[in-house]
């Protein structure tokens, strides 16, 4: 039985009223969600509420998910975390921006820190992207999502996904330049020796 | 500060990502072949592609998995008795009206709904019908009507004349209600259905409904009422006076 299978199998149970087929669930998709909701809030502590809130909207729509529709089980619980998400960080940009006009701007690019660790800056760097950037951004590289699936996830088209994709990555090159810079392996090589 | 402008910024993500055809790369590599700061950008951006594959995936806490799961457990279990109540209250109506109906010497309660049958139920100006449609709910057929009940599988019910009013439990598989002039999409819901000379009509008391034919569809929650007339596409309507099944003269 295939992962798709099992997970039917699951949504039928669960449909008929089985609590442990709705957590095993939850279970399945628990991490990725986390994950996702974790890079597009930032911190752990909205991350988890955020997830529990994603999967209380699950349950209620439960029934609603087609297996023949368009999005898949795992895709279309990430329509529904990104809309929660959404939601949270719009009312975040709202107090923020009160904020700035309080006490200044935002940072804008990053630094090398004392470790030098750019994994670090590069977390921080994704944080600092427009909200939108910032969730195909993290789709794409962190969940491994198909531009079709995220445009789904986002409901926009193609284009705009992968316009939004190349301006995070520019945005990021550039506010990693000084942790980027020397490092070597380059896309023309690969198309070259390709 | 780069000194290329967004567009060339972008062709040369979208190059660093392998999104480029053949054709396209020409242009990008001519570029990159003399411009230092192009190529620098396309290094940066493919380290920039290493370094967040390299970067760990960000884990559930434990605890926190667990706190949440048995939050969901609480909800699930809250949702189902919701459910089981809102399914017995349905059943007791239809009880009610069953037990109303067989009182009155015209009407009478047509068996469920079997696998491999299909039923003609012609209702006359004085009677209605009560029918389930197997297990997914009940048909309240009103006065002067003539409904052909499917013979199983997605098409529950065809309305050739009248009224019906559809008590509907929720399901993973909608129910198809057609009439001449569209189909009613039912996943779970309550819902009045009217053939008209004008038309098709749908009520929908409570849930969602699709209604739809080959010029259109129109999605219509609880309270919405779309009107369809033979070859055009689904209208919302806004009644002047109440709805509903028409009464016996």
């Amino acid at each position: 039985m295939n992962d798709e299978e099992l997970e039917r199998g699951y949504l039928d149970r669960a449909l008929r009223g089985e609590t442990a087929a709705f957590r095993a669930l939850y279970e399945h998709h628990a991490d990725r969600v986390f994950h996702f909701l974790r890079r597009i809030l930032g911190d752990r502590a909205s991350a988890e509420d955020a997830l529990q809130e994603t999967f209380l909207r699950v349950l209620r729509g439960l029934g609603g998910w087609k297996a023949a529709g368009p999005a898949s089980l795992g895709t279309w619980i990430l329509i529904i975390a990104r809309r929660v998400a959404l939601t949270r960080e719009l009312s975040r940009e709202r107090a923020r921006r009160r904020e700035e006009v309080a006490g200044g701007a935002r940072l804008l690019s990053v630094r090398p820190d004392e470790t030098g660790d750019l994994r670090q800056a590069l977390e921080a760097a994704v944080a600092a992207l427009p909200l939108e950037q910032r969730t195909v951004f993290v789709l794409r590289e962190w969940q491994g999502l198909s531009y079709e699936e995220i445009a789904a996830v986002v409901v926009a088209d193609l284009g705009t996904v992968k316009s939004r994709l190349y301006r995070a990555r520019i945005a990021l090159q550039a506010s990693l330049r000084d942790y980027l810079s020397g490092t070597k392996g380059s896309a023309r090589e690969r198309h070259v020796n390709s | 500060m780069s000194t290329l402008d967004q567009p060339t910024l972008e062709t040369l993500a979208a190059y660093a990502a392998g999104d480029l055809s053949d054709h396209q790369r020409g242009p990008v590599e001519a570029l990159l072949a003399t411009s230092s700061e192009a190529r620098a950008t396309v290094d940066r951006l493919t380290a920039l592609a290493a370094a967040a594959a390299g970067t760990l995936p960000l884990a559930l806490d434990p605890a926190a998995r667990e706190r949440i799961g048995l939050v969901l457990d609480t909800a699930f279990r809250r949702a189902r008795r919701r459910r089981r109540m809102a399914l017995g209250a349905t059943a007791a109506v239809a009880a009610a009206i069953a037990v109303a109906l067989a009182w009155a010497p015209s009407n009478r309660q047509t068996p469920p709904l079997a696998g491999g049958d299909s039923q003609r139920i012609v209702t006359e100006p004085g009677g209605y019908r009560l029918v389930t449609l197997g297990d997914r709910g009940v048909a309240f057929v009103g006065v002067d009507s003539e409904v052909q009940l499917g013979a199983g599988g997605a098409l529950a019910l065809r309305i050739d004349r009248g009224s019906v009013r559809l008590v509907v439990r929720r399901g993973i598989e909608p129910l198809i209600i057609a009439t001449p002039a569209a189909d009613v999409e039912v996943l779970g819901t309550e819902l009045d259905v009217s053939v008209l000379a004008a038309g098709t009509e749908v009520r929908v008391v409570r849930g969602q409904v699709l209604v739809r034919n080959q010029h259109g569809q129109r999605l219509l929650w609880a309270q919405e009422i779309a009107r369809v007339r033979p070859g055009e596409t689904p209208r919302f309507y806004e009644p002047s006076g109440p709805l509903g099944l028409r009464q016996p003269d």
